[in-house]
């Protein structure tokens, strides 16, 4: 069973915060845009898991990684680095421990949905910026 | 800037968008390398910035289709990308990547690399500025057309195969190759200090208006002369000041400004003297058709240790057949059939050429 890194948060959110040069308004479209993406990329993770196409697989779960890390998703990056990993691995039982690491990374992406549904970015950090 | 973004993830896209927006970039997204690929036949971008996974073709792929591309102008390319192992960054430079970064990305960082590029870009910004300072002098001058272009293409050639000469091993280097290939179009600069009335005289000049006509060179010269002494670590003013100075200087050392003679006529002077000899015999004047290349190689060869370097006469043998097809390829109404161009000073103004009459003599072939 594959295991995220145990940060409590979806979404290190000064982090994200920093990288749109501080613009609150910016960082919580950047989060809307991801959440609105995630399920059409993490259907065509199963898909491809579905026709054995590990190449493809790959490479999508490569592009979620370089996602995750881009919105400062901590424990979503390192899901799918452990997945990527996996899915270049000759571990015998590759077929189900993927589709684990896809359903975790999966509900890595609901966490993310349900923080920025509820504004707890925004509210985290409202103080400050308002 | 125009800045096209490659990247298939929408949000690391509009990261990349609002990092470069921002500073004032205009940007442009695309999902894919068939996308990007389209988009820069359709538009010039000076700077891609393409992520490595991409659908179809990937970024790898990108850049060198890119770099293969025939293109009047050089596109600067990022790649942005989460692989970070030192292989990966040497397969991005090596198929063309100018700079490499890994995701997560700062903007601010991103904000000055690109700034680097647009250093860059300055330069071959630099280079086209000198070309339109050159085309600049040659608009008044009414014989001209695509004179400026072919000459460059010419001193490219003959400086190439002159570098396979061990006597000009250390002289000709990518630099000197690089810096006559800029500043050869410069070489009637002085042009600019030539009255209209003499130097759009429809017939042939008096001998006072030669005198005039001839200062052209030294007015180049010391024009270039004084920039380059402003500007001592722009080494290609230096160049671009020879052969002003010296393009009409003769090897036996009847030219002029100075009559230098021999190699004491800097090599840029003694490459532009033939080109620009070349140029001008194969295009048509009011008082002579074109000649065709033949004939040219003939009267260069004819003039081989009076008016050119032997050693440059010998090296435009060898290429005679690159000299033919740049006057094909830049061909304007002057070398294709005639202009209405009038005759200007450096003719003979007279059906037949005289050739190697010196310095005091408008007779002397060719250029002006």
């Amino acid at each position: 069973m594959l295991e995220n890194d145990g940060t409590d948060r979806p979404i290190t959110f000064e982090e994200l915060l920093s990288r749109c040069m501080g613009e609150l308004q910016f960082a919580q479209k950047v989060l809307e845009n991801f959440v609105s993406t995630c399920e059409p990329q993490l259907e065509g993770l199963r898909l491809d898991l579905e026709n054995r196409d590990w190449e493809s697989l790959s490479r999508k779960v490569h592009r979620l990684k370089g996602t995750a890390a881009t919105i400062a998703a901590r424990p979503l990056r390192a899901s799918l680095e452990q997945l990527e990993v996996l899915v270049h691995s000759d571990d015998s039982n590759r077929l189900d421990k993927t589709r684990q690491g896809i359903d975790l990374a999966a509900s890595e992406c609901e966490r993310i949905n349900r923080y920025v549904q509820s504004g707890l970015s925004i509210s985290a950090l409202s103080p400050k910026n308002a | 800037m125009k800045i096209l973004i490659v990247e298939d993830s929408q949000t690391d896209a509009i990261m990349v968008q609002f990092a470069l927006h921002s500073h004032g970039h205009d940007v442009t997204i695309v999902e894919s390398g068939e996308l990007a690929l389209e988009e820069l036949r359709r538009e010039n971008y000076q700077v891609v910035i393409t992520d490595w996974e991409l659908p179809g073709i990937d970024g790898l792929d990108l850049c060198r289709n890119i770099r293969n591309r025939a293109s009047n102008h050089y596109t600067y390319l990022i790649m942005l990308t989460s692989r970070d192992q030192k292989h990966c960054v040497i397969d991005g430079l090596a198929a063309g990547a100018d700079d490499y970064l890994t995701k997560p990305f700062e903007p601010q960082e991103l904000f000055f690399r690109v700034r680097v590029a647009e250093r860059l870009l300055g330069l071959q910004g630099r280079d086209v500025l000198i070309f339109t300072l050159a085309k600049l002098a040659e608009s008044r001058d009414p014989e001209t057309g695509e004179h400026l272009e072919r000459i460059r293409e010419y001193c490219r050639v003959l400086t190439n195969e002159l570098a396979r000469n061990k006597r000009f091993e250390s002289v000709i280097d990518a630099d000197f190759a690089e810096a006559i290939y800029l500043t050869s179009p410069l070489h009637d600069i002085g042009k600019v200090g030539i009255p209209d009335h003499i130097l759009q005289k429809p017939g042939k000049l008096t001998n006072e208006e030669f005198q005039i006509m001839k200062q052209h060179a030294r007015i180049g010269g010391e024009t270039l002369d004084a920039a380059s002494r402003m500007n001592p670590d722009h080494a290609y003013l230096l160049m671009a000041r020879d052969i002003a100075m010296t393009h009409h200087e003769r090897f036996d050392g009847t030219g002029y400004p100075h009559g230098l003679k021999g190699t004491g006529i800097p090599l840029c002077g003694r490459i532009v003297a033939l080109a620009d000899t070349y140029d001008a015999l194969t295009t048509k004047r009011v008082y002579k058709e074109a000649f065709s290349h033949e004939v040219t190689a003939q009267i260069i060869v004819d003039d081989a240790g009076s008016h050119f370097d032997p050693y440059i006469v010998d090296a435009f043998l060898s290429c005679g057949r690159e000299f033919s097809r740049i006057r094909d390829l830049l061909a304007d109404e002057s070398v294709r059939s005639g202009s209405t161009a009038r005759e200007t000073f450096s003719t003979t103004g007279i059906p037949g050429i005289n050739f190697g009459t010196g310095a005091n003599s408008q007779s002397s072939i060719g250029s002006h």
